[in-house]
This record gives structure tokens, sequence and C-alpha cells, in this order.
């Protein structure tokens, strides 16, 4: 576990009887960038705030940086920079004014990277906070954040409300200045296009489930959609099988490894294969989200699993 | 650094108060001094100053107390920055007590002001030099503005709002206020904040009386019971 910057065991977050997260593996390993994906209200906010303690899971376990987060608050804040999703800071306070706040907190606080940051996102620091458009509220937040120099980056949507310029700055920074010295970010984001161009690790979640961990270029060069047309095809899930979706006599199956091998299973079960096709993280991401037809169980619990016995 | 973006918060009305609260005191100071002069009594003086910042004083510093327990924390969150807060590295009591304690500071410093301006302006008007035990009247003004101050602090935490931790605020007050009333027509002796305050200045100006040490160190109890309850709210609050 020394090698993981966030761990969780089954990790249940609930709100009255709605089930935020859901038995949560997650492992983000240190040293990378880690795109943690999923719809809106999939659990990835939820999820990030019992990691940082703002609420207690109601089951599970969770490590951050080998800090437990209900017993070592304090260390893991110390050591983790983390940018919310509403960008919310105080709006009388001009961004100059935020970062002499901020900068009491944090022994390791860099201050060349205030003007470096501040030039190259083009912040106003003069200027109050809520006077400032979404853009650059988000730019300040990201400042903040990556002024202290800390171990691990929690970024929640990060891009909101930022111009394609920024975004591809907020891209070069994250990877030539954070990533580079060795430090992990966590970005939860469904910007699919933006976190495959960056990520190192993605974590599919949906209704609080993780539907798959794996590295970004296991994806990439291992993933393959097979379209069968066919009867009594197999309809449910295995390690490698991520998911199998049925429309008419045809099934779709997104196979992890060995697309091949299956491919002539299929074939010998008497099966049509009339495409294996290589997939990108949105396909990955539709697939395993979709919500048409369904004729698995929607259980990928096996994944993780397999994942999980790479580490 | 969270001292000082409290103090940013509060501290346009901790100016007001303390003008305001040393005007009263001072211009009533001013009034009665040649009245009780000419009437010769030295303990009319000293009982009717003492009576200015019982009464007077004392309203107004409640009133002070009650606008600069929630903005502070109020804000955090009206406008949802407590999760920024929380997520920098400190304990939860950690922001409960500093916020609570720039408050407390500011009402000490606005009494102390008052009453020693007041005194001052007595021993200047009147040409007689006051003795320390008319400092010693702040002590009671102090500890219950600290405990209305800080019954308002709770409210607002446990609300979530400065403006309902205000009115709730307000509305125990004007409840404490009337209490002495009812004891009055009753003839019972009931505790306020208000009766406490005025024993408090009264002992100051009358050696004969009793100090209310029995009252201020209840007072003193409730005032510490509250930030510390509040303390407890925000370490269970989810956020």
């Amino acid at each position: 576990m020394k090698d993981m910057a966030i761990w969780t065991e089954k990790l249940v977050k609930q709100y009255g009887k709605l089930k935020a997260v859901d038995e949560l593996d997650l492992h983000v390993l240190r040293g990378g960038i880690y795109g943690f994906l999923g719809r809106n209200g999939a659990g990835k906010t939820s999820t990030i705030k019992v990691l940082l303690g703002l609420t207690r899971p109601a089951a599970g376990e969770a490590m951050v940086l080998g800090f437990h987060t209900g017993r070592q608050q304090v260390a893991i804040l110390e050591r983790t920079a983390y940018v919310s999703e509403t960008k919310t800071l105080y709006g009388a306070l001009t961004a100059q004014e935020l970062v002499r706040f901020t900068r009491s907190f944090y022994p390791n606080w860099s201050d060349d990277a205030v003007p470096k940051y501040a030039r190259s996102f083009e912040i106003p620091m003069d200027r109050p906070f809520a006077k400032l458009s979404l853009g650059n509220r988000t730019k300040v937040c990201l400042l903040l954040a990556l002024a202290q120099n800390a171990d691990l980056l929690i970024l929640d949507e990060p891009t909101s409300g930022l111009d394609p310029v920024a975004v591809d700055e907020f891209q070069r920074v994250i990877v030539e200045d954070v990533a580079s010295e060795g430090r992990t970010v966590l970005i939860s984001s469904h910007q699919l296009a933006d976190m495959e161009r960056i990520a190192d690790w993605v974590g599919l979640i949906d209704h609080g489930r993780l539907l798959l961990e794996a590295r970004l270029d296991d994806i990439k060069s291992q993933f393959r959609l097979i379209t069968a047309a066919g009867a009594a095809l197999p309809q449910g899930t295995t390690a490698d099988i991520i998911s199998v979706s049925a429309n008419g006599d045809f099934c779709k199956y997104v196979v992890r490894q060995n697309a091949e091998a299956f491919a002539a299973e299929l074939r010998a079960l008497g099966a049509m294969i009339t495409d294996i096709s290589p997939l990108g993280l949105r396909e990955i991401f539709l697939e395993l989200v979709r919500k048409e037809e369904p004729c698995t169980s929607g259980n990928a619990g096996g994944i993780p699993a397999a994942v999980s016995s790479s580490f | 650094m969270y001292i000082w973006k409290c103090w940013g918060d509060t501290r346009s009305r901790f100016i007001f108060f303390l003008i305001v609260i040393t005007a009263v005191g001072v211009f009533f100071t001013i009034i009665l001094v040649p009245i009780d002069v000419q009437k010769g009594s030295v303990v009319h003086l000293w009982s009717d100053v003492a009576d200015v910042l019982g009464v007077f004083c004392s309203i107004l510093a409640l009133l002070a107390a009650l606008s600069l327990a929630a903005p502070s924390i109020g804000q955090e969150f009206k406008e949802q920055t407590l999760g920024f807060l929380l997520t920098r590295p400190r304990r939860r009591r950690y922001w409960i007590w500093t916020c609570w304690a720039v408050g407390v500071c500011e009402l000490g410093v606005v009494i102390f002001i008052a009453v020693v301006a007041t005194f001052g302006t007595l021993s200047f008007v009147s040409g007689r030099v006051y003795t320390w035990r008319l400092l010693v009247a702040t002590l009671p003004m102090f500890i219950g503005t600290v405990a209305v101050y800080s019954l308002t602090y709770l409210l607002t935490v446990l609300t979530r709002s400065s403006e309902q931790g205000i009115s709730y605020g307000m509305g125990i007050l004007v409840i404490d206020l009337v209490i002495p009333l009812v004891g009055l027509y009753w003839h019972v002796h009931l505790f306020s904040v208000m009766s406490f305050i005025i024993a408090g200045c009264r002992w100051a100006a009358s050696p004969k009386l009793a100090f209310p040490l029995g009252q201020l160190a209840i007072y003193a109890a409730v005032a510490l019971a509250f930030p510390l309850a509040a303390q407890l709210v925000l370490e269970r609050a989810e956020v």
C-alpha cells in the first residue's frame, strides 16, 4: 500500500437512502495523473469529500498518502492541495489577499510559483474574487493549489469555465510541472478528451460504483469492442469481458484483453463476428455507463479485482 | 491569517460600537458631573456614572455582542467557503476558537476603552481621582456580553446562518431584558445578564455591595460552554 497515493476499500457514502458511493475500491498510484471519470452525480465529488474528511463514510476504509482519512485528517491536508467543484473562495478578498491567506497554512508554499502561474494563467491578482469571471475564479483556485507544492493534488472539475487556451495551459502545467516531479494528481472530470490527453490511469465511476480502473495505455492497446451475431451467446461479464450489451441479434462485448481468443470462442459457439475494433476512452465510457438494453447485471465487480491484482 | 480574515469581517462593526459606546459613556458623564457636583455628593456621582455604564453602555455592548458574533462564521456558511476553510490543514476546533477569540478580543477592547474613557472623563471633569476599583466594573460587563456573544455564535453555527443566529440571539436577549422586570413584579430575584452587569457596575460605585462573584463564575462557564458546543457541532458537520 506504500506505493498508493489513495487507497479505498469498500467505501460507502450514503445520503439518506441514496448510496452516493457504493463499496468503492479505488487505487491511485503515487506519481501519476489519475482521471476520475463519471457522469454528473456518479459519486466523484462524494468520494473526494470523504478522502478530504469533509464527510464521513458510512462504511469502508480510505487512506490518502498513507494516512487514514478519519483519524489523520490534518496530516492529509498538509500534503494535499484541493480545488473544489464549486470554486468558492472569499468574495471580498483579491487573488493576492487569498494567496497571503492560504500561504500561511503551508510550510512548503512556493512564493515563486505565484507570479509564475499568475502570469501563465493571466490572472488579475488585484480584483476581488467575487468580481472575477468563472474562468478566472477557477484559475485562482488552481494557482492556490499549485503553489502549495503538495504531494497530492485533488482537482474536482478543474477545467470548468476555462477557455481552450487556459485548458491547454492547465494541462501543460499538470504534466510538466507537477507530474514530472513525481507528485500525484487526481482529476475528477467528465471531459473525456481532456483526460485522454494527460491521464496515466483512469477510474470510471457510475452510481457510486467503480466500473473500471486501468492504465490509459492498456485501454488503448488492449481494449476491444467485439460485435457478434448469433443465438445463445454468453451474456455475463468476467474478468476480461467488461460489458455486454444486446441489440436485437447482435451482442457487443467490451473485452479487456485477448480479444482474438474471445472472438474464436464466440465463433466456436456459432457466432458470426462482424467487427473487432479498438476503443477510445469515450467509447469505453459510453459502453460502461450506457443503460439501453443492458443484458449484464451491471456488476463489473470483477474488473477492479483484476486490476488490483496487477498492483 | 485566519485572525486577520475574521478581523476584516468585523472591524467596521467593531469601530462603530467602539465609538458609539465610548461616546455614550463620556457624554452622560459630562452631563452628570456638574449636576452631582452641585449637589455636593460624590457618592451620587459614582453611583450615577455606574448606572450609565450599567444600563446604557451595557445595552449597547450586548448589541455589539450580537453584531460581532455572527458575521465571520456565518459568512463561511453563507458564501459556502466552509469547504475551502476545512480543507486547510488545521483541526476544525482551530477555526471555531480562533473566530470566537477575535470577537471576544474586540468586545474586550470596546468595553475596556468605554469604561476607561468614562471614568477618565469622570476624573478629569470632577477633579477627583478614582481608584482601580472602577475598572473592575468592566469584568461583569465583559463576561456578560461574552456570554451573549457566545450564545449568538453557537446559534449561528447551529442554524448555519448569520441572520438567523442574530435573530434568535436577539430574541433570547429580549427575554433576558424582560426577566428583571418580571422579577421586580413578583418580588423574586431572577438571573439575567443585564442585572448581573448592573450589579457589577454598582459594586464599583458602592463598596458596601457584594461583588457578584458567583454569577461571574456561572456566566464565564456559560461563555466557554457555547463555543465548546459550537466546536462539537462543527466537528460533526458534513460539508
